[in-house]
């Protein structure tokens, strides 16, 4: 099956139009996600265009908080939905099965506390539910800055987004708590906490001088239906630390927040 | 005990317009002002599990030409009593009611002139003007 690739990015308000073609470029991205973008879309659809690959296009939609760019057709991915935080499209390819690809980026803990939070990841899930309910299939990923860590409540709790860690429970489909079903999502994050990898160990560093500090947060994450799940490959899904030969992070491995974002982009592969 | 005595005393529907029926009344109108490319609804929905006693009015703008496409204005949440009326609703899950506010400005209408005050203010905004303007302009014509 063909496998379609995203890239998702919260640039901060910083003017990295050209930082994003490159990315979108070298990571051969088919659909780019952009969240805090301040930049007119035009000026990223003229960066993006100007790579070798170019192709893109802006479709229709009229969320405030992301913005959405595809190299299929722009009446390929139409919109389906719109509420504050949330852009829910429809992407549906020629023979192949439509999905529903909802982005967002949530409030952030500076606006809000945890469980605040948590409980509006409660309308969150049921909005999208309300969308796959409508459309009458489950295809669905969700891409985004939760401002959440995989392990918090709104990700985990069942009447939240009831995400989990594992393919394999996730592909039980639901869970039933005091009587009430509700459809997991698999959540791939969990494997991208720590250094393993490098110095970076997490999308998002914050040093709070409080007592609970994790310092690195996955924030930018990626949730996948169990319809989606059994095809989707973890080793594929990349928190992104440079473009080309410049490091998106510093020495440390943090993110480099003056020259870029102060949130890494998160690349991954989808088959349907 | 008298056989077919009917305990439930006189019942009547106060004076008082619920804030349901007023969004309805106001969504009705915009079909109007469109050409019905831009249409309005309320979903009105009770969470029995995570909200017991609280009813939801999501507001939403339609566009029947974009397949059915929907963009959420507002939601608000009231109890039984219809007033106050809350904006956005508060958090749920209960307990957690307790902890305080959420992010953004919520408005708590205590009357139906105070509702229905907000409602003016907020079909009228800048904001939602602009969004219906975006959507007439996508819609195929």
């Amino acid at each position: 099956m063909p496998s379609t690739r995203f890239l998702f990015w919260n640039i901060n308000r910083k003017p990295l139009a050209k930082a994003v073609a490159d990315l979108a470029e070298e990571q051969r991205a088919d659909v780019v996600v952009l969240a805090e973008s301040e930049i007119d879309p035009g000026t990223v659809l003229r960066e993006l265009n100007t790579a070798r690959r170019g192709g893109f296009d802006y479709p229709l939609g009229f969320g405030k908080q992301v913005a959405i760019f595809t190299r299929f057709p722009r009446e390929f991915l139409s919109p389906v939905a719109d509420s504050d935080h949330m852009s829910i499209r429809r992407l549906a390819l020629p023979e192949r099965p439509e999905i529903l690809v909802v982005a967002l980026h949530l409030p952030s803990k500076l606006r809000q506390r945890d469980v605040s939070q948590a409980a509006a990841c409660h309308d969150w899930a049921r909005r999208i539910a309300s969308a796959e309910d409508r459309l009458g299939h489950r295809r669905t990923v969700v891409l985004g800055d939760f401002n959440m860590n995989p392990f918090e409540p709104g990700l985990v709790m069942a009447n939240g987004f009831n995400s989990v860690m594992s393919r394999q429970i996730a592909s039980r489909g639901t869970r039933t708590v005091d009587g009430q079903e509700y459809p997991f999502f698999y959540n791939p994050m969990w494997g991208h906490f720590g250094d393993s990898r490098g110095h970076t160990a997490g999308s998002y560093f914050y040093d709070a001088s409080e007592h609970v500090n994790y310092y690195w947060n996955v924030f930018d994450q990626v949730l996948v239906r169990p319809d989606l799940a059994g095809e989707f490959d973890p080793r594929q899904l990349k928190i992104v630390t440079s473009v080309g030969d410049r490091p998106l992070v510093a020495a440390n491995g943090r993110p480099d927040g003056t020259d870029f974002s102060d949130h890494l982009p998160i690349v991954f592969d989808l088959v349907f | 005990m008298a056989a077919h005595e009917n305990f439930w005393g006189d019942i009547g529907q106060d004076d008082v317009q619920t804030p349901v029926s007023i969004m309805r009344e106001q969504a009705a109108l915009l079909g109007e002002k469109t050409k019905n490319l831009v249409q309005a609804r309320v979903d009105t929905r009770v969470d029995p599990y995570d909200a017991p006693g609280q009813f939801f009015h999501s507001f939403k703008l339609v566009v029947p030409t974009l397949d059915n496409y929907t963009y959420e204005l507002f939601e608000v949440s009231h109890r039984v009593d219809l007033y106050p009326v809350t904006t956005p609703p508060s958090p749920r899950l209960g307990v957690l009611l307790r902890f305080g506010p959420a992010s953004e400005q919520q408005y708590e209408l205590k009357t139906e002139e105070e509702f229905v005050n907000w409602l003016r203010q907020r079909l009228s905004s800048p904001e939602t003007m602009k969004i219906i303007g975006n959507l007439l302009a996508q819609v195929p014509r």
